[in-house]
């Protein structure tokens, strides 16, 4: 069978917690169409590294200590980066999602979700044409 | 004097209706002119002071309660029918002015109120001491004094329930019944003035043999029996007032123990939400990884499924210890997120909601402890594949419906269920009569169950 060649997606990892960072390195580690560029313990690092490496997509944390997910996304979208941003949330907390979307990021995961579904996202936000206007 | 006496609240302000003003004044010039008419000298002038300073004091110290106790009772009543019944005319003008003068100062009742209540005293005694006096013509003897005397007690009362009837309808504007009033008042008061007529009886008596004494000793059981119950009266307020403190105090160290265990809660969920779910969330992520590698490893797959599932109970767990802020959310937000974690649990959720009214900080914290207590009861012990929950808001109520397809329970599991101590629904139940509200839960043995809040906004 052949099978047309994807491109690579670069991804940022962004969340406080080692463990968890840990864990969505190590399932994104196997992905042939992933690449883990980076990975920031809060929002602060991730605007500055993804200055530098120039990811594709950030899984974002929404809260961590410092600069939260919210305020980073939005210094994304100012810094007008190409980077879309889904955030990841350990439980519903919906008026953040919400005030995430509205910073600019695309799409967002419960961090119960299943691997395959985190790699879904991934792929389904990097294959969106253009990156919704926030507001 | 009046810190001695118990606490009373003020009338209301009078509305002046025009037949309300007209039948006050026309009561007032006929008051006047028969006191003009009927006015002459007394023969014993310090009897008649005595007894209308024992009037103005007894009057003043009326012993009047609100709860408790319901009373208008006064010995003033008394001496005034006393002073009528021994000097005529003069002995009702000055008993009734005693009376209205002390009544206004102590309850402020202002000036048309006054002219009422003194022309009213001036009437009712008047026309107790005409039915007195002309009996009193008709025949001697004690016994037939008596017997006029109480004629006259009952005349007396029949007039001033009349006219208060009157002027209760009046001043209601007709909302008030004239003759329910006239009928409670009349089976309240009638042996109260029949015991006043004797007594009155026994003070003209006593009068006559001996002065000013004998009166003033006919009057010294009453005033000293008013005395007791003015202090029986104070007593009753003081342990109102105690008591009223008391659940004060109770209900404010409820609240505090109620806000100390969300505090706790909210610390719990935090701690949890920062620590253990992060950790688990991560070690079943790279659990997974290492399991799905080229090697395939079901075990550990296994154990990344378990420790995924662990998360999602800890997540329910935490919206059940610490509930989201009501205020923040309202209620239609905090019912999404208590539905949320059901399908990871293999039910099926509905949810459908109008859009929200402004409800009170406690009926949304009431209308959520329902919510959350239906859904525990379906998640716990219904096995349940589908919830439908709707919330409404129509004609200032807000109605949650919780319907589950589960196998239901009969009025003998419900039972059995409260006596191992699960009043949980009775609790709430008791929280939604106190608001004004309903609750019913309609369930049958494999027909599910179906919940139904209705509570005004």
């Amino acid at each position: 069978m052949l099978e047309i060649d994807r491109p690579v997606i670069r991804v940022l990892i962004v969340d406080d917690h080692p463990l968890m960072r840990k864990g969505l390195v190590d399932i994104l580690d196997g992905i042939d169409d992933i690449e883990v560029v980076g990975s920031a313990e809060d929002g602060a690092a991730a605007v500055a590294l993804a200055y530098a490496v120039k990811p594709d997509i950030v899984l974002m944390d929404i809260s961590m200590p410092g600069m939260d997910g919210i305020e980073a996304t939005e210094k994304l979208v100012e810094m007008d980066s190409d980077a879309r941003v889904v955030v990841l949330t350990s439980y519903s907390e919906r008026e953040k999602i919400t005030q995430a979307l509205a910073a600019g990021a695309v799409s967002y995961l419960t961090k119960d979700a299943p691997p395959e579904a985190v790699i879904r996202a991934i792929r389904s936000a990097a294959s969106a044409t253009q990156r919704p206007t926030p507001g | 004097m009046q810190h001695l006496l118990p606490e009373e609240p003020r009338p209301t302000p009078v509305e002046y209706a025009a037949p309300l003003v007209v039948f006050v004044g026309l009561l007032g010039i006929v008051a006047v002119g028969l006191g003009i008419v009927t006015a002459a000298p007394v023969s014993d002038p310090l009897t008649l002071a005595v007894g209308a300073a024992v009037v103005f004091a007894a009057a003043y110290c009326s012993v009047r309660m609100t709860g408790g106790v319901d009373s208008v009772w006064t010995a003033s009543v008394f001496v005034h029918l006393a002073l009528t019944f021994t000097f005529g005319p003069p002995g009702a003008i000055v008993g009734a002015v005693a009376q209205g003068v002390a009544t206004g100062a102590r309850m402020k009742t202002g000036w048309f109120r006054a002219i009422f209540n003194t022309a009213n005293y001036f009437l009712t005694d008047i026309s107790a001491w005409l039915v007195f006096s002309t009996l009193l013509r008709l025949n001697h003897g004690v016994l037939w004094g008596a017997c006029s005397a109480t004629a006259a007690a009952v005349v007396e009362c029949t007039v001033n329930t009349s006219l208060l009837s009157a002027v209760i309808t009046l001043a209601s504007r007709g909302k008030a019944s004239g003759w329910m009033v006239f009928k409670r008042s009349m089976s309240s008061l009638i042996l109260y003035n029949v015991g006043y007529g004797w007594a009155a009886y026994g003070a003209v008596l006593l009068h006559q043999v001996a002065g000013t004494v004998g009166f003033t000793t006919t009057l010294l059981p009453i005033i000293l029996l008013q005395g007791f119950l003015v202090l029986l009266a104070r007593r009753i307020k003081a342990q109102e007032k105690e008591r009223e403190e008391h659940t004060q105090e109770r209900e404010a160290l409820l609240q505090q123990a109620i806000d100390a265990s969300d505090a706790e809660r909210k610390r719990i969920a935090s701690d949890l939400h920062d620590g253990v779910v992060q950790r688990l969330a991560g070690l079943a992520l790279s659990l997974a990884a290492r399991g799905s590698a080229k090697v395939a490893d079901p075990q550990l797959l296994e154990a990344a499924d378990t420790l995924r599932s662990s998360v999602t109970d800890l997540r329910t767990l935490m919206i059940e210890i610490a509930p989201p802020d009501l205020a923040e959310s309202g209620v239609d937000g905090a019912l999404r997120k208590l539905l949320e974690p059901l399908p990871a649990r293999g039910i099926e959720v509905e949810f459908d909601s109008a859009e929200e009214t402004h409800l009170s900080a406690d009926k949304t914290s009431l209308v959520f402890r329902v919510a959350q207590e239906a859904i525990r009861n379906v998640v716990n012990h219904s096995q349940a594949t589908k919830v439908i929950a709707k919330l409404r808001f129509v004609d200032g109520m807000v109605t949650l419906q919780v319907d589950d397809n589960g196998k239901g329970f009969s009025t003998a599991d419900r039972s059995r269920r409260r006596e191992e101590g699960h009043v949980g629904l009775h609790l709430l139940n008791n929280a939604v009569e106190a608001s004004s509200g309903r609750l019913s839960l309609t369930s049958e043995p494999g027909h599910g169950t179906s919940l139904m809040l209705q509570l005004p906004c």
